[in-house]
């Protein structure tokens, strides 16, 4: 997901209010969790050109990285069942940070900044009560102060609706354990919901459960109009054709596609992100090897490419292209023309040596 | 695997050494790569090592990197993949003339033609069971053909839901229906199993069945072997490393790793290990027609004919490995766990089912843990050539 036009603008005021933030040839354009082929797992800071800023270890597997509002430093969220945060600051690693979740909660591996700059709201798994909480952190200590519950199980991704008020969460809806790390332990009852929550209360206001039997809404991105594109995650037959991406607007709806590539995504989207501009969005599909590009306005599926195992994808607002990334150490910069229109990647491919792109990547 | 692992990671660094000094041509090396047009590129060359290469080489001096991948990738489909999808579609083609007399006129000795004519196409199926890419990936293809393991018992269900409807059985019909009543597995529990196809009763739409399953195999059998004959659409992607399906050369050689790997791992865990773990015989592949071991066979040959037919002047991935990779020790590995695997599997006298259920004895522990060990090797080849074979497609959130 990318909201980067929402958190530059939020991001320049604080910095103004602090008196002065890092340059911005100091400040990575792009960061993303990952991993080596020896297993060692990073935060990995790009320069726009892709040139690497910092590769820092880290001691668990990150999922989503946000940049904080102060502009001069962010935060890793540890993947499912993560047990920890990361606080990177990008021009003094000594001052990096490790926070753990409190006893008897994990990390779902995502979160957002408030809108005023001053908590960081986490996705985590309350799993003795089976239980998904959207635990309120103070942005700068990263402590808990409060909590809400997050309107399902399994909260993954969230993001504020364009007026700042309302935080939309996406409810996986399956339940796990960390004693069982990566079991899903209600795959025969589970039911998804984007739920609506009160920005300042974190109260209920509306929650919407999947259309598709058996299918996880995990990931999200809203457009500006107040739209939201969903990617899911099917726990059904192998064999089943579903559709896997829906749109958000007054109630969930599919979209027009063939049967055949809704097959090649292989039940499964890792990252969507919408270019509100092109009323189009990328959804990423890495284990049928494929990139999905959807048509907002028409409702319908413009064009599947092939990039292996690929996984992260965000919006660059600023330069009108998607940056797209992949286990395989790629990144790929695409117009949504190409995107829309091509049949292959080749020539736009970039690939960063030893470096395995986690599921997600962000750009500032 | 961790020893494998460090093996591996040695190999590679020194790969990266010998890279850095002499301009070597892996795939991985310092610094960013832009990824460009495929096929012929030059990057550099390779500048000998410790095996293959040389001018005494059957093979000839060593190309690219880029250029050795296609030699590779070009000997696969014209030797193997695209040939056993012609047996295949051949033997599919036999089996469904043999339906038809089945049907024609029922005896014991059209059903016992009929059944070798199924272990026929079965045995050609097996022999490229392991292309889990390409138009078989598609539209559920390789499912159709043969969905396994069934642990739910679809192919029962599902042959069972069409024998009971009453709209009329055709080809049209079985293509768009579940995956169990379709395939291979279908016709092996209609002509094994529940028979009875000269019932006067329930004959007929068995007869309809199977004649349909007969024919819906032959229609996918003949649409892979169209697109992986030369000059056909995937024929064409796959041996220039173009077209809609693949990026570049490192995409169609992670490619056939990861299937491979797949391979080697379903034939350990599903096929083997499963039944063996918890003595049920009806998770064995083919159990209703106990050709579980003559699949497994079929299996190791066609691994063999991959990764190394003996032949020296044929390119199979084991030259792949050492002229490029500059590994014997990787080569050497596969090729023992594959001779480990073919003289176990030899010396079984006894079916599998009888094995499984106790009443047999036969080593399949030792082609079991072989193919446990090649999936490992596959990951370390990959490692080797700088490839990723899965990260966020195998374990994602």
């Amino acid at each position: 997901m990318s909201t980067a036009s929402r958190r530059e603008i939020l991001a320049g005021g604080l910095c103004l209010a602090l008196g002065g933030c890092l340059p911005s040839a100091q400040r990575p354009a792009i960061v993303s969790a990952a991993t080596d082929p020896n297993g060692q797992h990073y935060v990995v800071g790009l320069a726009a050109d892709g040139a690497e800023v910092f590769r820092r270890p880290v001691a668990f597997r990150g999922h989503q990285f946000l940049y904080a509002p102060d502009g001069q430093s962010g935060v890793m969220i540890g993947r499912r069942p993560g047990r920890y945060l990361y606080r990177l600051d990008f021009r003094h690693p000594q001052r990096d940070r490790m926070i753990r979740s409190q006893a008897g909660r994990h990390f779902y591996g995502h979160a957002v900044f408030s809108p005023d700059g001053q908590f960081l709201l986490t996705a985590e798994n309350d799993y003795a009560a089976a239980r998904g909480v959207i635990v309120i952190r103070d942005a700068w200590s990263l402590q808990p102060v409060h909590e809400w519950d997050s309107g399902g199980l399994g909260p993954h991704e969230m993001a504020w609706l364009p007026d700042s008020r309302v935080l939309v969460v996406a409810n996986g809806g399956l339940q796990t354990h960390p004693a069982q790390p990566r079991k899903k332990l209600n795959l025969d009852s589970f039911v998804s919901n984007l739920a609506f929550l009160d920005g300042a209360t974190g109260g209920l206001l509306d929650k919407v459960e999947s259309p598709v039997p058996k299918a996880s809404m995990r990931h999200l991105d809203v457009h500006a109009d107040g739209r939201i594109v969903v990617g899911l995650q099917y726990e059904g037959a192998a064999t089943n054709t579903v559709p896997l991406v829906l749109l958000y607007d007054n109630g969930l709806h599919t979209f027009k596609s063939d049967s055949g590539a809704l097959a090649s995504m292989r039940q499964y989207v890792a990252s969507v992100s919408v270019a509100s501009g092109y009323d189009m969005a990328v959804a990423t599909c890495p284990r049928g090897h494929t990139l999905t590009v959807w048509d907002l306005q028409a409702r319908t599926l413009l064009n599947v490419l092939r990039l292996r195992d690929t996984g992260g994808v965000a919006w660059l607002d600023h330069s009108d292209h998607f940056l797209i990334s992949s286990g395989g150490g790629a990144l790929v910069r695409a117009t949504p023309q190409v995107l829309a229109t091509a049949g292959h990647l080749r020539g736009l491919v970039q690939r960063v040596p030893e470096t395995r792109w986690d599921n997600h990547i962000t750009v500032a | 695997m961790k020893i494998k692992t460090l093996i591996a990671t040695f190999m590679l660094l020194s790969s990266l050494i010998v890279a850095g000094c002499g301009g070597g041509g892996g795939s991985s090396g310092g610094g960013n790569t832009t990824g460009g047009d495929t096929g012929g590129g030059s990057d550099g060359g390779n500048s000998g090592g410790d095996s293959g290469g040389g001018a005494t080489d059957p093979l000839g001096a060593v190309g690219t990197k880029e250029q050795e991948a296609v030699r590779l990738f070009t000997a696969l489909a014209d030797d193997i993949i695209g040939p056993d999808y012609a047996g295949f579609q051949t033997a599919v083609g036999d089996m469904q003339t043999l339906l038809g007399g089945l049907c024609a006129t029922p005896s014991t000795a059209s059903l016992s033609e009929a059944q070798q004519a199924w272990r026929d196409a079965m045995d050609g199926w097996q022999r490229v069971q392991g292309v889990r890419f390409g138009p078989v990936d598609a539209d559920n293809v390789y499912f159709r053909i043969q969905f396994f393991p069934d642990n739910n018992d679809a192919v029962l269900n599902n042959v069972g839901q069409v024998l009971a409807a009453t709209d009329p059985v055709n080809e049209a019909l079985i293509a768009g229906s579940a995956v169990g009543a379709q395939g291979l597995p279908a016709l092996e529990y209609l002509l094994f199993e529940l028979q009875g196809l000269d019932d006067p009763t329930d004959g007929p739409r068995r007869c309809d069945l199977v004649n349909a399953i007969g024919a819906n195999l032959a229609t996918m059998a003949a649409d892979l072997v169209s697109q992986w004959q030369q000059g056909g659409a995937f024929y064409t992607d796959f041996v220039n490393a173009s077209g809609t399906s693949f990026i570049d050369v490192d995409d169609v050689l992670t490619t056939l790793l990861e299937a491979l790997a797949l391979q080697a791992e379903s034939i350990g865990d599903q096929k083997l290990r499963d039944a063996i773990a918890n003595g049920e015989v009806d998770q064995l592949e083919s159990y209703r027609a106990e050709h579980s071991l003559a699949n497994l066979r079929q299996n190791i040959a066609a691994y063999a004919d991959w990764m190394d037919d003996s032949e020296d002047a044929t390119y199979r991935v084991a030259d792949y490995v050492q002229r490029v990779l500059e590994s014997d020790t990787l080569a050497d590995q596969v090729a023992q766990e594959i001779t480990a695997a073919d003289t176990a599997a030899d010396s079984i006298t006894a079916t599998l089912e009888d094995i499984v259920a106790g009443q047999a004895t036969g080593d399949i522990e030792s082609v079991r843990l072989a193919f446990q060990n090649l999936a490992d090797l596959m990951v370390d080849i990959a490692v080797a050539a700088g490839l990723e074979l899965g990260f966020n497609n195998q374990d994602g959130d």
